[in-house]
Parts: C-alpha cells; sequence; structure tokens
C-alpha cells in the first residue's frame, strides 16, 4: 500500500509537469494564419517564361519570381500576416504583375484591394479595393489596360453545417487608365471559377454548375461544373463550351491562344486511400473529343499554356486530402511527354 | 468478539474493493477465523488477551492481507487500472506535446481534462477506499476516460508526421481497449450479488449499455469531428450530436428502473433499442464507409 505522502508527491509531480505543459501551449501556440508555410498552388507564367509564384514564410504571404535575372530568394512582394494573396496576374509584356490582397479572416473583414507590381522596378500600386471579395484576377492577353475578375458579394456560410465560402459570382472588369470598373453578369452564382480571357474573342470563359435547366433541389445535385464561354459584347449570351454529355465537374482549365482546345481538371480516379485523383483532359473543340492529358494519379490543378504555346504548366498536390498541402510545379510540352518537374528556389 | 479484533478486520476489509454484502461476509469469514485461532491458543494454556495477540500475530499485517485478498478477489486490477494511468497520462503528454511543436496547436482543455482523468484513475487504483467501491462510479469514471482519449486518438491522426503518429494512434488505441477491457470486468466479472432483486439480469443490462455507450461516445466523436472539419469552427448546431447521448442515458435509466421492478421482457425490450441503434451504425459504417 502507498503511503499517503508518495500519492500526494505523486499528484504533486504530475501537476506540475500540466503546468508547464500548459505555460508551453500558450507561448507556442499558433494561429491558423501563422501556420501557413511553404509554397502555394498559386503562380503564374510570363510570355518571357518568368515565373511567379505565392510563397508563406512563416504565415507571411510573399510573391517571388524565378526567371534568369530577377533574385530568386527576394520577395517582389510581401504582406503581413494576416493577409492573403488570391490571385496573381502577368501583364502580356510580362513587365507588371497584378495581384489580390484580402484579409485571411474573411468573415470578420470582407475586402480585397487589387495592386500591380512592376516587377523591374518593384513599383506597386493600388489599382482599387472594394468591400467584396476579388477571387480571381486576369489580364486582357493582348491588351495591358484591362483587367478582368471574378467578385463575390458574400462570405458565408448558406449551410450550418458548412465552411463559409465566397458567393454570389459575377464578372467584373477594369479599365487601368480611366479607372472605370464594369460589371458585365448579373447572374450572382453560387460558385464561378477559372476566369480565362480569350485572346481573339471579346468574350471571357469560366467554371460554373450546370443549372439553367434545374428546378428541383434534386436537380441540382445532378448538375456538373462545366466551361462556359461568355461574350463580353452581350453577357446574357452564355453557353456551355466544354463536352455537355460529360459527367465530370471541370473545376479548372486554361484556353489555348486560338480558342480552340482547353486543358481542364477533372477527377480521374479514386486512389487506394479513397482519395480522388485529378488529372488534367485537352479538350478538342472542333471534334468535341476530349482525351486524358497527364497520368500522375496525384492532385494535379491549376493548368496555364505557357509562352508560345510550347509547354503546359501545372501543379501537383502531393499531399491532397491532409491538412497540410505539399505543392510542386511541373511542366510538359503541350503535345503530351513526360512531365518535368520546375525546381522552384522558395522550398 | 473483541474490540482488537473488530479493528484489526475493519482494517483489512477496507483495503478490499467490494460490495457492502462482500464486505460483510468477508467480515464474518475473518471474525470466524480470529475466532476459531484464539479458541485454539486459550485451548493451548494462553491467557484471553495473550491469545487475541497470538491469533492476530499468526494472521498478519492487516493492510498487506487486504491487500491480499484484494489481489485473489480481483486479480491484476490493481495493476491494470496503475498501467491505464500511468499510460494515459505519458500519452496525453506525448499527444499534447506533438500537437503543440508539430502543427501549433495547444490543446490545454483536452490535456487538462485527460490529466484530471487519469489522475484520478490513479488515485482509486492505490487507494481502495471509500466511493471506489461504487461501480457506477468507477464505470462513469472510465465512460470518461474512454470519450477523452477517442478525442486524443482523433488528435492522432492530425499529427501530420507519421513516424510520430503512428505509435501514437496504436498507443491511444490500447489505452481505449483496456479502458473497455476494465469496464467489462467492473460490470461482469467483479459483479456480485448485491441487494438487487435480480442481479443477474441487471449485470447484462448493464453490459448491454455500457457496450451501447462506447459506441455512442464514438458516434458522437465522430459526427463533432466531421462538423469540425466541414465547419471549421464551434457552431450551435453541433450540440444535435449529443441528443443520442441523452437517449442512451434516459433508456439506461429507464431500463434499471424496469429491472428493479422485476419488468424483465420490458427492461429487455427497451434494451434492444440501443443495440439494434449500435448495430445499425456498424452496418452502416462497414456497407457505406469500407464498401463491403
Amino acid at each position: 500500500m502507498m503511503k499517503k505522502k508518495t500519492i500526494i508527491s505523486i499528484l504533486i509531480i504530475i501537476g506540475l509537469i500540466t503546468i508547464t505543459l500548459i505555460v508551453l501551449g500558450i507561448i507556442f501556440d499558433k494561429e491558423e494564419f501563422e501556420k501557413q508555410q511553404g509554397r502555394t498552388s498559386i503562380y503564374d507564367v510570363s510570355s518571357n517564361g518568368t515565373i511567379a509564384y505565392v510563397f508563406f514564410d512563416e504565415g507571411n504571404p510573399g510573391i517571388y519570381l524565378q526567371s534568369d535575372t530577377a533574385s530568386p530568394e527576394e520577395p517582389i512582394v510581401q504582406l503581413k500576416i494576416d493577409q492573403e494573396i488570391l490571385d496573381i496576374s502577368f501583364s502580356p509584356d510580362g513587365k507588371k504583375l497584378a495581384y489580390i490582397i484580402s484579409h485571411k479572416n474573411k468573415q470578420e473583414d470582407l475586402k480585397s484591394a487589387i495592386h500591380v507590381v512592376n516587377v523591374e522596378t518593384g513599383s506597386n500600386q493600388v489599382l482599387f479595393a472594394k468591400r467584396t471579395l476579388v477571387t480571381e484576377i486576369e489580364y486582357h492577353p493582348t491588351n495591358e489596360d484591362m483587367l478582368y475578375y471574378l467578385n463575390a458579394d458574400t462570405f458565408e456560410n448558406y449551410s450550418p453545417i458548412a465552411s463559409a465560402k465566397p458567393h454570389d459570382f459575377d464578372v467584373f472588369s477594369y479599365q487601368i487608365s480611366s479607372g472605370e470598373t464594369k460589371q458585365h453578369t448579373d447572374l450572382k452564382k453560387y460558385m464561378m471559377q477559372s476566369l480565362r480571357v480569350s485572346r481573339t474573342k471579346n468574350t471571357v470563359y469560366v467554371s460554373m454548375f450546370d443549372d439553367t435547366d434545374v428546378e428541383t433541389a434534386e436537380d441540382s445535385f445532378a448538375t456538373y461544373l462545366r466551361i462556359f464561354e461568355i461574350s463580353l459584347d452581350d453577357p446574357k449570351s452564355i453557353q456551355v463550351v466544354s463536352q455537355k454529355d460529360n459527367e465530370q465537374d471541370i473545376y479548372d482549365f486554361a484556353v489555348a491562344a486560338n480558342d480552340d482546345a482547353f486543358i481542364y481538371q477533372a477527377v480521374n480516379d479514386t486512389g487506394e486511400d479513397g482519395i480522388f485523383q485529378y488529372e488534367l483532359f485537352f479538350y478538342d473543340r472542333q471534334t468535341e473529343q476530349g482525351e486524358r492529358f497527364t497520368h500522375l494519379r496525384e492532385h494535379t490543378t491549376n493548368p496555364i499554356i505557357g509562352p508560345d504555346e510550347k509547354y503546359v504548366y501545372f501543379v501537383v498536390d502531393k499531399q491532397f486530402g491532409s491538412p497540410k498541402p505539399d505543392y510542386y510545379l511541373y511542366q510538359m510540352t503541350i503535345g503530351g511527354g513526360n512531365p518535368e518537374e520546375i525546381p522552384l528556389y522558395m522550398n | 468478539m473483541t474490540e482488537r479484533f473488530t479493528k484489526f478486520v475493519d482494517k483489512t476489509v477496507q483495503q478490499i474493493e467490494g460490495n457492502q454484502q462482500e464486505k460483510d461476509d468477508l467480515y464474518e469469514e475473518l471474525m470466524i477465523h480470529l475466532e476459531l485461532s484464539k479458541e485454539q491458543f486459550v485451548k493451548a494454556g494462553l491467557s484471553e488477551t495473550e491469545a487475541e495477540k497470538k491469533a492476530l500475530e499468526d494472521f498478519g499485517e492487516e493492510t498487506e492481507i487486504g491487500s491480499e485478498i484484494q489481489q485473489a478477489m480481483y486479480p491484476y486490477r490493481k495493476e491494470m487500472m496503475i498501467v491505464l494511468a500511468i499510460g494515459s497520462i505519458i500519452f496525453s503528454i506525448g499527444i499534447y506535446l506533438a500537437q503543440l511543436f508539430l502543427e501549433g496547436d495547444a490543446y490545454i482543455l483536452w490535456l487538462v481534462l485527460s490529466i484530471m482523468a487519469s489522475a484520478l484513475l490513479f488515485i482509486f487504483s492505490i487507494q481502495s477506499r471509500a466511493f471506489f467501491n461504487r461501480r457506477l462510479w468507477m464505470n462513469s469514471l472510465l465512460l470518461i476516460h474512454i470519450a477523452i482519449y477517442l478525442f486524443g486518438l482523433l488528435l492522432t491522426t492530425g499529427v501530420t508526421v507519421p513516424s510520430i503518429s503512428a505509435p501514437l494512434t496504436i498507443f491511444a488505441s490500447i489505452i481505449i481497449l483496456l479502458a473497455i477491457v476494465l469496464i467489462y470486468r467492473t460490470t461482469i466479472h467483479d459483479y456480485r450479488a448485491t441487494d438487487h432483486p435480480l442481479p443477474h439480469y441487471a449485470k447484462w443490462l448493464h453490459v448491454i449499455n455500457m457496450t451501447a455507450g462506447v459506441g455512442v461516445i464514438g458516434y458522437i466523436l465522430f459526427f463533432l469531428w466531421g462538423m469540425m472539419v466541414m465547419i471549421g469552427s464551434l457552431s450551435p448546431v453541433m450540440v444535435i450530436p449529443l441528443i443520442p447521448l441523452l437517449v442512451w442515458i434516459s433508456l439506461y435509466i429507464w431500463q434499471m428502473h424496469l429491472i428493479r421492478k422485476r419488468r424483465k421482457k420490458g427492461a429487455y425490450a427497451v434494451a434492444v433499442v440501443p443495440m439494434a441503434a449500435i448495430l445499425l451504425m456498424f452496418w452502416y459504417i462497414i456497407v457505406i464507409f469500407i464498401g463491403m
């Protein structure tokens, strides 16, 4: 039988250890926004082949450049720990980079600011700010005076068992020289993503749910995310331009220079661990035929067609489904072949 | 019956974990044994007082005797409890530090709760007195312990370093398994006749309800975890998965009430409900999630 003194001593030791652990917890506990570290899936490739990518350094987001001339370890843009970069886009000549800043805690403070940084001089300019969420931005491929963006009016959870997400999407444009903002659509879409601007026509492409014929709640479960073409001359003219009978959701895509093909991201299979595997697919608009482009059996995303349509760039998240993503940038010749990892300086 | 014997037997019986009837039986047995021993010494020519002293001397140290009887009645129970308590404290410290330094999350409330529950188990395991005799308290503490460490098991899955996460997951599973084994031991093996009119039936109702209880706690934690993943923060809607807990407690109390009134059929009919719900959940998990 253990003596009372021994028991009390043991309990005091346990208590002291617990107090020490609590103190350590108070000192080393991190807020969610402080934990972000490493590469993200946000990047862009300029017309001269420079790669810009967003990297978190202990929670601080920064834009880094990778080219023959840029110093790869110095961020061209470095933001505060409570801020986030949602998207970046190179100007057609590759000299400027537009980016969206928002607060990490969007439910508390919903606002976005669009900046442009000169990649050669590093000078920064605020173009405009909004009390809504600008989720994606895209320079016009040939007109560096025009920026297009997706605007979400709200950031909330539509259901009590869902996390807060941006909703009520529409397509907007901003003319840099005049400062004029124009709303092109009035759809208030639940979800809209992957904004692409046509090089040849006055149109934009987005991915949205094909829900025009939806009447009941059950109908809405049978809809798929498809690529839509929206004419900017007549924004009411909206049509599906991806395969209409394809039972795949298209989350992200890139458009070929002459608008005749898409490279899109969709679920291809389910891995042995039960996690979806996303691949890129090539879709020819004329033949209306699609084929698999990548065979990585990973989470392949964010396709961008590089300058001269030589390479397709994309990101692979090798830890998809786990709390910490692990992104790698790849390139692959547009005709197919083996993907090649592009080692980014910031790791 | 002498005062000396009464004191001695009282102290010995205090070391035993058991219900009042068991203690009364043991008390009687020990007293008879001592009285017989004393009689023999008196016959051998010793005085009354000397015979009492000699009988006690022969019998041994009361706390030691008590511990030996305890060990004979409930083999390795104390050891299992100590292993569970110490193992749980070590696990709590391990997973807390892993979450803090690898993921940046300090689960202070969980740490305090888990250390408190484990420390209580530790005290109960070495101090077999007072309300330790109350099996209801013991099983309640073990159920709370299981709930706390099921959450601990979830925390291990949140550690992104597999070489640390995997052994911690195994560690947590062993702790939960040991706590479940102890609940069944307390309920089935260590359950002896009390003043209950139908102790055998009551025992099996406890077994059924404890099994359902483990399932209900697992279900609640699974859904709370799922909701945390989807919503990302605490929300009033998270009260909803707690409803099965209230239903389980109400049905448990109802069954105990019925069986005490000797209404066996009624009690077992009510007991079918939580078991059916658990089996249905089990089937759902196997068919829907594993796809068998």
